[in-house]
């Protein structure tokens, strides 16, 4: 039997596997999920009601889901027993680029104390300015990105301590 | 005639529409991202401008006449954003011995400066907002700003579409924020000249679209609503305006052809106002180009208006009489963008795994968009433009939103929930939200709740326990035993 934890929003669901025997939350349960075609489109169904659902994995343990109009990043841990640091291997005080873009400026040094919402990294992507903020106080450990640098999206921008 | 279409994305995919529909040769051109755009297989020829930054491929002039030169182009079609409001360009095209399609590069120029526009605008009496008559110069203007009365606008004199403004509630803040706004300006324009200018409350925002020849004759297509806005970006526009007198709007018609005259303007031009509680309105700029917002405009007039640019270039004739020219039902457009509604609206990028675009009766569909294609960051967020056309304005929100409700870019998230939600809304309903409405509107998140959640982790799990299990050497998802599993039950139609 394999064990899942997949988290859909804000709740965790376990899921077990069992050759053809499903369960969620230690309940049986039936799905009828039909592939549309090869590239992660399914026809999922309840009753009378059915749904186009796309699945496509992402990097690491995430997986971008579109069902109907609603789309959604979920979390799919593959472990026998849950982990206790679900936040993966980001450390507390990492600041990370929300998307892909340039640094178009730094706003903080290296050894600098930052105030909660103090603007740290203002980023460009798609022709639109961002002020990336510390989302707590702390102080500055590192900075790893430059004015004019290229960053994908989850690079470290910069590290602040907690105080 | 051959057109090169100097733009990318849906737009140039519409102008290259109306050049096979006229007959006309084509040339596309972009950038390395955009090699196998849908725009560059919508041409007759595709020439690379060079690398993905803009200002190395659409807004480099030198590679984009080098490349209607060696294609043997005779007119440039800007679209918009890019270089459609570039006056250096329009001369440099002109100077190659091409036709710019837009106004002439003198309109432009005089456009582009904002001040200049409202000057020629007051001359031939148009109401402006109160304001500065000069640039700011090395004093701070506290006497002007307290006449104009708190809190008002700095605005730069190069701006346009919604960037380089900002606000100054009170006098202590205004030196800050005319040094605020010039350092924008100067960075995003290249311009640092400001000025300021009265905020209107409650403000909607109406335009006139126009088409002149050029010799002095202009022609009106009717008037357009783009007051919800976010970030000062249109997100939902529409024609006719609801609400709007018949007098207001003939008004309004009367003063944008009278401006467009005194410009002996050429091409399509719109002619922008901001309208207060009062029915009192106020020019505010020109935008010397298509709009983004144009299909609603054709929608209600059933006028072509690229084929109008595109036949005056060829004639120089206005293919539409102003007495021809009826506005009939109405129509609504709404912009699907790449935007992660949970991350605030942040822009997304990936791949459109699954496309699904809408149709079905009244139902227009603008985009560039094909299933596997990259969504990267060097350019705008724009997905596609839906519009739907009713014969009153509560059928064409229906359409939009059934529309809208057909909407698929698996892979990609979008503002989709949202526009429905605001499409909703009373005070949308209601034709009473003016530009400020977006800024308090409260999004809801809808989620399958606990519906489909179960099912969602139980497919994730699947899917993930079947691919790892297999797929080490060779990437082949459909051939997972269990999706074999169940491409059996669907044939056996069991349970």
């Amino acid at each position: 039997m394999t064990i899942y934890f997949v988290t859909v929003g804000k709740k965790e669901y376990k899921v077990e596997i069992q050759q053809d025997q499903f369960r969620v939350n230690g309940q049986p349960f039936d799905l009828k999920l039909q592939p549309l075609n090869a590239n992660g489109l399914y026809l999922i169904e309840r009753g009378r009601r059915k749904l186009e659902m796309l699945l496509k994995a992402q990097n690491r343990n995430l997986m971008s889901v579109m069902l109907d109009t609603c789309q959604m990043t979920i979390r799919v841990d593959r472990n026998s027993r849950k982990q206790n640091n679900r936040a993966g291997n980001v450390s507390e005080g990492s600041i990370l680029a929300p998307m892909p873009g340039v640094v178009t400026e730094l706003h903080v040094a290296e050894g600098q104390t930052v105030e909660r919402n103090q603007v740290l990294v203002t980023l460009e992507s798609m022709k639109m300015q961002m002020e990336i903020r510390a989302p707590e106080g702390g102080r500055v450990e590192k900075t790893t990105a430059c004015a004019g640098a290229k960053v994908e999206k989850g690079s470290l921008l910069v590290q602040i301590k907690p105080e | 005639m051959k057109i090169l279409v100097a733009n990318r994305g849906e737009i140039a995919v519409r102008i290259l529409r109306s050049c096979k529909e006229l007959g006309l040769s084509s040339v596309a051109v972009f950038s390395d991202v955009d090699e196998n755009a849908l725009h560059v297989r919508s041409a007759d020829e595709a020439v690379r401008l060079g690398p993905a930054d803009a200002s190395q491929s659409y807004l480099n002039i030198p590679a984009v006449i080098a490349a209607a030169k060696e294609t043997g182009a005779d007119a440039i079609h800007p679209g918009y954003g890019f270089l459609s409001e570039n006056a250096d360009f329009a001369r440099a095209v002109e100077e190659a011995g091409m036709i710019f399609i837009g106004p002439s590069p003198e309109v432009i120029a005089l456009t582009g400066n904002k001040l200049e526009a409202r000057k020629v605008a007051q001359e031939v009496g148009l109401s402006v907002l109160s304001g500065s008559s000069q640039p700011i110069g090395g004093e701070v203007p506290v006497e002007l700003a307290k006449e104009i009365r708190y809190p008002v606008l700095v605005k730069a004199v190069s701006g346009g579409g919604g960037r380089g403004i900002r606000l100054a509630t009170s006098a202590e803040q205004l030196k800050g924020t005319i040094e605020a706004a010039r350092r924008e300006a100067k960075a995003a324009f290249g311009d640092d000249t400001v000025y300021l200018e009265q905020l209107v409350k409650s403000a909607r925002h109406i335009e006139v679209q126009v088409l002149g020849d050029g010799r002095g004759k202009v022609v009106c297509l009717g008037e357009r609503e783009c007051s919800i806005q976010r970030r000062r970006q249109k997100l939902i526009e529409e024609a006719p305006v609801p609400g709007l007198g018949d007098d207001l709007r003939y008004r309004m018609y009367e003063d944008a052809l009278r401006l467009a005259r005194a410009l002996k303007y050429r091409s399509l031009g719109t002619i922008e106002f901001l309208m207060d509680a009062s029915g009192d309105y106020y020019f505010i700029e020109v935008n010397p180009r298509i709009q983004v917002e144009h299909p609603v405009t054709e929608m209600v007039t059933s006028a072509d208006l690229v084929s109008a640019q595109l036949q005056l270039a060829m004639d120089g004739q206005i293919r539409y009489p102003q007495e021809d020219i009826v506005m009939q039902g109405w129509a609504i457009e709404a912009r699907v963008l790449a935007e992660d509604p949970d991350q605030d609206f942040l822009p997304v990028t990936g791949t459109i795994e699954y496309l699904k675009e809408p149709g079905g009766p009244g139902v227009r569909v603008d985009s560039a968009l094909y299933s596997g294609m990259s969504i990267s960051s060097h350019y705008d967020s724009l997905l596609a433009k839906v519009i739907a056309w009713g014969e009153d304005r509560q059928h064409a929100l229906q359409r939009l939103k059934r529309a809208l409700g057909e909407f698929r870019t698996g892979g990609i998230s979008n503002d989709i929930e949202f526009l429905i939600q605001v499409l909703s809304s009373e005070k949308f309903v209601g034709g009473k939200a003016d530009t400020t409405y977006l800024d308090h509107f409260q999004h809801i998140h809808v989620r399958p709740e606990g519906l489909f959640e179960e099912e969602v982790a139980l497919a994730a799990a699947l899917v993930t326990h079947y691919s790892a299990g297999q797929t080490t050497e060779h990437h082949a998802p459909q051939a997972s035993i269990w999706l074999q599993a169940a491409w059996r039950e669907q044939m056996n139609g069991s349970e």
